[in-house]
């Protein structure tokens, strides 16, 4: 019998080990080309490229088929996932060095900070269309590396059935009638969302947070998720909604968007990652993306980067992305948000 | 070469615990520090202890009451026996987002008729409310009914026929020999299961993740999931969140054999074997039917209904139905490579838990002079049934994104994980086949001249063939639903079924999310198919 342990034993290195090398990551291992036209042609080779942003999945799903379009030969991946989910992510694969995104779009303030510290997340973007005057790249790339792509405008959302009159300001949502049926974001995890609560403060009024809090909203983990409840009904209305809610709209879901009079805007950027399995294609995604057919595709119904983009930006207004300030990142250090996070749950979780 | 064997093992299992432990007492024990200095720690454990002590107390009186209820079946009605094993095999994801599609406050189909009755017709919320601590605990409560049924029902099958008449023939009612009879004897049968159910309720994952983050419900398994997908990742803060829950599991082992004591005074086999007295009852197959309604038909109907409409609604008509939820399934980024890398990871990690749990099957049945590698072996086979999975999702991270061997990202990470939750089920299942053989055999083969070698291809593993099959097919069925493990050795591109169906649940939407549980019940409903060609068509019973 010593001979069948012998014979498992054996059997279980062999396999484990030819599983864990048949099972790695199809890191290409390439690097950045020369010209552009080089770096086209390497994308090509390359043949696939993979981008982790918290847009509207909508909105990254037209991404995916306009450029997919326009470059046949590479097919776009994307992950949606909110800065909490894919943040660890980013920091894991280059702290492994195992990528498997090559490009990464964000809305922390805080984190896009600490990363330019550190300088080791991004590479220099080489994008031709940063170049663009129409872009404005002096007020839309952070040290060459970050580079602003869309924005938002949070504003106030309703089911048109249980508030067929809507929403005409945010302290509308403060009525009793209101009570548990108003759905808010949990800021754990999430820099950007503890600067609009702080926004809400200054441009809703002071102490807007506090009487939210009074009306027991429910708690939810993203933007995406608040609408969704809107359009079941699970909630009726929402303070932070983001403008993906008119997507949902036009599927026919029963769900409605105003921006209030003092409109909390909060700008999406992006960087090809150092650790990019796929740095031509990452480059060739990122110069697509700052297209107008590119900004058509990631910026409907949202803020483009590109003036003049139809379907994107605020009815009557001709604000662009780079409008938009991005938050003050010494106000969203770890530690000060921690705290607020701390405070935020203990008034509206008990 | 057991002792390689045994290596191998304590390097899947014991390696990953020993490093996120050490890791939680570094820097004076600053992971303990972090974890145990936030302020509603005193919450998240209460409401773990809560959620494991209700949760077992209903699935003790859910299981024993099944349990009964199955043996006294009408012949025609026996095909019901299968409903409480049903839960486990149907996805656990799927499942408690089908509650939530029923009993969401405002939009769920059951609080939409329920509101309909005189007496709640004036609300226009509730009256139940999923998300709440209560429905949470209720919802785990049902799903671990299943297995302290599994338990339980094994039990009643080894209590002979002869103690019932006994108690039939002193003029005992049916209530009443359950109480006085049936219930004693199977002490030892509540005990394992009671130990098993606490065990899964305290590492309960996937209904406090799914659905208490609308009202702030945290146990010790969400926490560890926290901790180790934040940013700056803490896995120190998540070791240490997990520490009571394998202390726990190391506690329940040892007080299930100092509860059970000394054996000999359980065993109730005899002549005949358990057969109630009164025959069969139409009340067997209400209860029994009542639980399959509410277990399983009911979350599965309203999974269906929402995913048969554009958008999660409250209000539905026939013109709202549509198809499309079914066709973005193949259209959706990641859904077919999801069903692809949770078959392949499945099978892989079967593949390799076979050898392995023959080789410790061996070692325990047949070198009884290797007494120390015995017990090793014992102890590091059973601690991954007494561990949640999470814990070793979070084990497996944290070892696998260092050198020596970065797996990140890789489909080998998911399969060794997969093969150490395996392990038990590999183990026991060839462990029972080996001792049930005894030794008879494989003397004859010696006797007649054959070796070692041509003995195990001639005899033992032919011997054995009926339980690999049934275990290869009950660990694939097991890992094609695993989600709380592979939460967190995912990487964003390297998805299993259950995971992907979560990040839609968060991040995208719900409708897609009802035709993606259908989707995985479909997958491993097919395994269960195969799994019966294969094994039998009481394969699920060998659970």
């Amino acid at each position: 019998m010593r001979f069948t342990g012998t014979v498992a034993a054996i059997a279980v290195l062999v396999t484990t080990a030819a599983v864990a090398s048949a099972c790695g990551s199809d890191d290409t291992g390439s690097e950045l080309a020369g010209s552009w036209g080089e770096i086209v042609a390497a994308a090509t080779d390359e043949g696939s490229v993979t981008i982790y942003s918290n847009h509207a999945p909508a909105n990254l799903e037209s991404l995916k088929t306009a450029f997919e379009s326009e470059y046949p030969g590479i097919s776009l991946n994307y992950v949606r996932g909110t800065d909490s989910d894919l943040i660890p992510r980013v920091e894991v694969e280059n702290q492994t060095g195992s990528g498997v995104a090559d490009v990464h779009m964000t809305t922390d303030a805080g984190w896009i900070q600490r990363s330019l510290d550190s300088g080791g997340y991004s590479v220099e973007v080489v994008a031709p269309a940063i170049d663009d005057p129409a872009y404005r790249a002096e007020d839309g790339v952070l040290d060459d590396t970050f580079f602003v792509t869309s924005a938002t405008s949070i504003g106030l959302a309703w089911n048109t059935e249980n508030v067929p009159a809507g929403l005409a300001s945010p302290e509308d949502l403060l009525d009793p009638r209101f009570d548990g049926k108003v759905g808010v974001v949990n800021p754990a995890g999430f820099p950007a969302v503890v600067h609009i609560y702080r926004r809400m403060d200054i441009d809703y009024g002071e102490g807007f947070v506090d009487r939210l809090a009074g009306v027991n909203p429910r708690i939810y983990g993203s933007a995406p998720a608040i609408t969704q409840a809107l359009a079941s009904g699970e909630i009726w209305a929402a303070p932070g909604a983001s403008m993906d809610v008119l997507a949902e709209r036009d599927k026919g879901a029963p769900v409605d968007f105003a921006l209030p009079a003092n409109p909390i805007g909060i700008p999406f950027y992006s960087h090809v990652l150092a650790a990019a399995p796929h740095p031509n294609a990452g480059q060739v995604l990122a110069d697509f993306m700052l297209t107008p057919a590119g900004q058509a595709a990631l910026s409907e119904n949202y803020i483009a980067a590109l003036p003049d983009v139809p379907g994107t930006g605020v009815e009557g207004s001709d604000v662009v992305a780079q409008d938009i300030d991005l938050a003050d990142p010494e106000t969203l250090e770890a530690a000060a948000v921690e705290e607020y996070v701390a405070a935020w749950e203990r008034r509206f979780l008990g | 070469m057991y002792a390689a064997l045994i290596l191998v093992l304590a390097y899947l299992v014991v390696w990953p615990l020993f490093k996120l432990q050490s890791l939680a007492f570094e820097n004076g024990a600053a992971g303990y520090r972090s974890q145990y200095g936030r302020a509603d720690i005193v919450t998240t454990l209460q409401t773990t202890a809560a959620l494991a002590f209700f949760s077992l107390v209903i699935a003790m009186v859910c299981g024993t009451v099944l349990a009964f209820a199955t043996t006294r079946l009408p012949r025609r009605m026996g095909f019901l026996r299968l409903v409480p094993i049903l839960p486990i095999v149907i996805p656990s994801v799927a499942n408690v987002v089908g509650f939530a599609f029923l009993l969401s406050p405002g939009p769920g189909y059951i609080n939409i008729l329920l509101r309909m009755l005189p007496w709640w017709s004036d609300l226009n919320s509730g009256p139940v409310n999923v998300y709440s601590p209560t429905w949470i605990i209720i919802i785990t409560g049902f799903s671990l009914t299943s297995f302290v049924y599994l338990f339980v029902s094994a039990g009643m099958q080894n209590i002979s026929g002869e103690h019932l008449e006994a108690a039939q023939i002193a003029g005992s009612t049916t209530i009443g020999t359950f109480f006085k009879v049936v219930l004693p004897l199977l002490r030892p049968s509540l005990v394992y299961g009671a130990g098993v159910a606490l065990l899964l309720g305290l590492g309960q994952f996937t209904a406090p993740l799914l659905l208490g983050q609308n009202e702030g419900v945290k146990v010790l398994a969400t926490e560890m999931y926290l901790r180790a997908s934040e940013s700056p990742i803490n896995f120190a803060a998540a070791a240490a969140a997990g520490s009571p829950l394998v202390i726990m599991g190391i506690l329940v082992v040892f007080g299930q054999r100092a509860l059970l004591g000394n054996q000999t005074r359980f065993v109730t086999h005899g002549g005949k074997s358990f057969s109630p007295v009164g025959g069969s009852s139409h009340w067997a197959t209400a209860i029994v039917a009542v639980y399959g309604l509410v277990a399983l038909i009911l979350p599965l109907a309203g999974v269906i209904i929402v995913s048969l409409t554009p958008f999660w609604s409250g209000t539905l008509s026939w013109d709202l139905f549509t198809l499309s939820n079914y066709r973005a399934l193949v259209t959706t980024p990641g859904i077919v490579d999801s069903v692809v890398t949770s078959v392949v990871t499945s099978i892989v990690a079967v593949l390799i838990c076979v050898p392995i749990g023959f080789g410790v099957a061996n070692l325990m049945v047949r070198r009884q002079d290797l007494r120390i590698l015995r017990t090793v072996a014992d102890l590091i086979t059973a601690l991954p049934m007494g561990i949640p999975a999470v814990i070793f999702g979070v084990g497996f991270l944290l070892t696998y994104t260092e050198p020596p061997l970065i797996l990140y990202g890789t489909k080998a990470v998911i399969i060794l994980v997969y093969v150490v939750l395996m392990i038990p089920f590999a183990t026991r299942m060839q462990l029972t086949a080996l001792i049930s053989m005894g030794d008879k055999y494989e003397e004859a083969s010696a006797v007649s001249g054959a070796g070692p070698v041509a003995t195990m291809a001639r005899i033992t593993l032919p011997m054995l063939r009926p339980t690999i099959l049934s275990s290869i097919a009950l660990m694939f069925i097991l890992l094609t639903h695993e989600f709380a493990a592979s939460l967190m050795v995912r990487s964003a591109t390297t998805q299993v079924m259950g995971t992907l169906l979560y990040d839609h649940w968060s991040n995208g939407s719900y409708t897609l999310v009802a035709a993606m549980a259908i989707l995985m019940s479909a997958v491993t409903g097919a395994g269960v198919a195969v799994a019966m060609l294969i094994g039998g068509r009481n394969v699920l019973e060998k659970l």
